[in-house]
This record gives structure tokens, sequence and C-alpha cells, in this order.
């Protein structure tokens, strides 16, 4: 069936239909075979099912929605109200202000914390030594720690230059 | 609903007795298996608990319910939690051997179109869309209009209105099948 009216016959039927559409169909109906019939269907269709047996519920329904309720939490809001009232919130508050008061008290007793100290050169010859620092490792790997091997390195270009 | 929001049990056991019938029965339509149906009724119940505090009293209450059921009963079929069969309360008795409350009756001729009945719109039911399926239950077995329909489903009216006459079609389809003798009644069987 494929006329354009078919789609509004239940809702014709459910009174679900605006008054200017219930005029337009009730004018198409008396020379559309195949509505009126569709319409009659749906009709005896809707009779019917307004006769189905009902549909009753076991009685453990109602047992067990009632037990899942009693172990439901509260809702959150009420939990926070419940934590709000001045029984819970006053010892709750002056435990955090104790608590708060004796890490200052901590810190102050304590002083500030050590920091680390800049690194302090006493004298030129020591910045230069530690410039030098890779010399005075090749020096200990010759194992020259006396002043004489010191004396020695300082005229071994004279040494060099004899036979 | 303002008291249940607040925690109120004893708010929320009215709730649920007032409820707890059309939510279920949603269910059972939606997946076709009775203690199916009541767990997913069970976990529906225990959401609509737990957002109690989202609920708009500018919001009809049984739409914010049946937002919440069809939200569920969709997602689990979706997750393939539940696969969505459609069985008689004589084949669902000897299948899990409990007592099922028996379909309310008035006379033995009515009971057995009652079962032919139940059994050509469940197989309906399993055939249709997810969605066909949510919107035609709520409408035909909840009376739900189709703007609150709309609401749950997160659809426009006019979707809706295609929905629930695709899904009448197919039922009443089925419904002149079973008629015309073109589907055996296996309750006759």
């Amino acid at each position: 069936m494929s006329c354009a009216f078919e789609d509004d016959l239940t809702a014709y039927l459910d009174r679900e239909l605006p008054p200017l559409k219930v005029r337009q169909l009730e004018g198409h109906l008396p020379g559309c075979e195949g509505c009126t019939q569709t319409l009659e269907l749906l009709q005896r269709t809707v009779r019917a099912l307004e006769a189905m047996p009902a549909f009753a519920p076991s009685p453990q329904l109602r047992r067990d929605v009632l037990n899942r309720i009693s172990a439901e939490p509260p809702p959150l809001l009420d939990r926070l109200r419940a934590f709000l009232r001045p029984p819970v919130l006053v010892p709750a508050l002056s435990a955090a202000a104790l608590l708060a008061v004796a890490v200052v008290a901590t810190q102050v007793v304590r002083g500030p914390a050590p920091q680390d100290a800049p690194l302090m050169v006493a004298d030129a010859s020591e910045l230069e030594l530690l410039q030098n620092m890779d010399l005075v490792d090749d020096l200990d790997v010759l194992g020259l720690e006396s002043p004489e091997d010191l004396e020695v390195v300082e005229h071994l270009h004279e040494l060099e230059g004899q036979p | 609903m303002l008291q249940v929001a607040s925690g109120d049990q004893a708010a929320f056991a009215a709730l649920f007795d007032r409820h707890a019938q059309s939510v279920a029965r949603f269910a059972f339509r939606f997946v076709g298996d009775r203690s199916r149906a009541e767990e997913l009724a069970q976990d529906i119940f225990v959401k609509v608990y737990r957002n109690a505090r989202s609920y708009r009293p500018s919001a009809k209450f049984k739409t914010f319910l049946f937002k919440v059921a069809a939200n569920h009963c969709l997602n689990e079929v979706r997750r393939g939690e539940y696969r969505v069969k459609h069985t008689t309360h004589e084949a669902e008795a000897e299948a899990t051997g409990k007592e099922v409350p028996e379909p309310q009756a008035t006379s033995p001729d009515e009971e057995l179109h009652g079962k032919e009945l139940e059994q050509a719109v469940g197989e309906a039911l399993t055939q249709m869309s997810e969605r066909e399926r949510a919107a035609f239950t709520m409408c035909r077995f909840e009376g739900l209009a189709y703007r609150e329909i709309a609401e749950a489903l997160a659809a426009s009216e006019a979707a809706v209105k295609s929905l629930i006459h695709r899904a009448t079609l197919a039922v009443a389809r089925k419904l002149s099948e079973l008629q015309a003798g073109v589907v055996p009644a296996r309750s006759r069987a």
C-alpha cells in the first residue's frame, strides 16, 4: 500500500493527529478502500491488545528492590551535610588547627634550612691550581711529589740538550 | 518524589507500589521473559532511587520513570545482556519450574484467545526494532501519549508516530495471520 495517508492511520486511532489532519483524513477515507481496510485492521488490533492478559510481577520483586535500596549508601550531599554538622565539624577543624600550629612551631625551632655555601676561593694561587687540575693529576701519575723532583722537571730541557 | 530524593525509603516504597506493575510489564513486553523482566525492573527502580535528585517536578513522573526504564532496557539489550524472547505462561512455568501467576481471564474461551493473542503479539514484538518495541509498548500497554514517548526515547513526535504505526501494523498483520490459520497456535497442540 502506498497511500500518503496510511502513515496517519494509527495516530488517527490514537487521537494524536492535529485537527487539520483529522479533517483531511476523514475526507480521504470514503474514497480509499486500502486506507479503510487498514484502518479496520488497526482498530481490531488495538481492541485485541486492550484485552491482553495482565502481567503481575511476583511479590519477590518488591522485597528485592527494597533490600537493594536499604543497602544503598546515602546520597553524597547528605553525607557532606552530615560531615558539616557542628558535632563533627568542630572537632575536625580543631584537630586541623592544632596540627597546623605544631608544623609551624617545628619550623621555627629548627631555623632556616642550611643552604649550599657558595664556592670560596682563598687566593689566586688556589684558583690557578684549580684551573690546572689536569696537570696536577699528570704530576700525580708521574709520582712527582718532592721539591727535588720538581727541580728536575724544571731543568728537564737542559738535561734533554745533553748527550 | 522530592521525599525520595532526600533518601526517604518509605516514600520510595509507596512510589514502587504505585508503578511496579507498569515498569515490570514494560520490561516483560520488551524482553519477553518474566525473570529477566523482574531483574530489569529491579535495576530500573534502583536507578530511579539513585537519580531521584535529577527529577524536575515540572516533568510528569511517569515520563521520567519510563525514560529511565526505556534507556535501561535498550542499553541492556544492546549490550547483549538480554536476548529478546517471548514465551507463554505455560512454557515459562515448565522451563523455570516456578509457579507463574496466571493472567486474569474470565472464561476458558477468553483464556485460550488470550494465550494465542499473547503468543502472536510476542512474536511480532520480537521481530520489531528495539525502538519500535519500546514505543509500541509504552503506547499500547502503558497508555503514554506520543509526546511523552518522544521525551522518554529522546525522539521527535513525528518519529514516534512512525515507530508506533509500523509496530501496530506489524502486530495487526501477525494477528491476521493467526486468524487466517497461517500461524498454528502452539497452545492448542
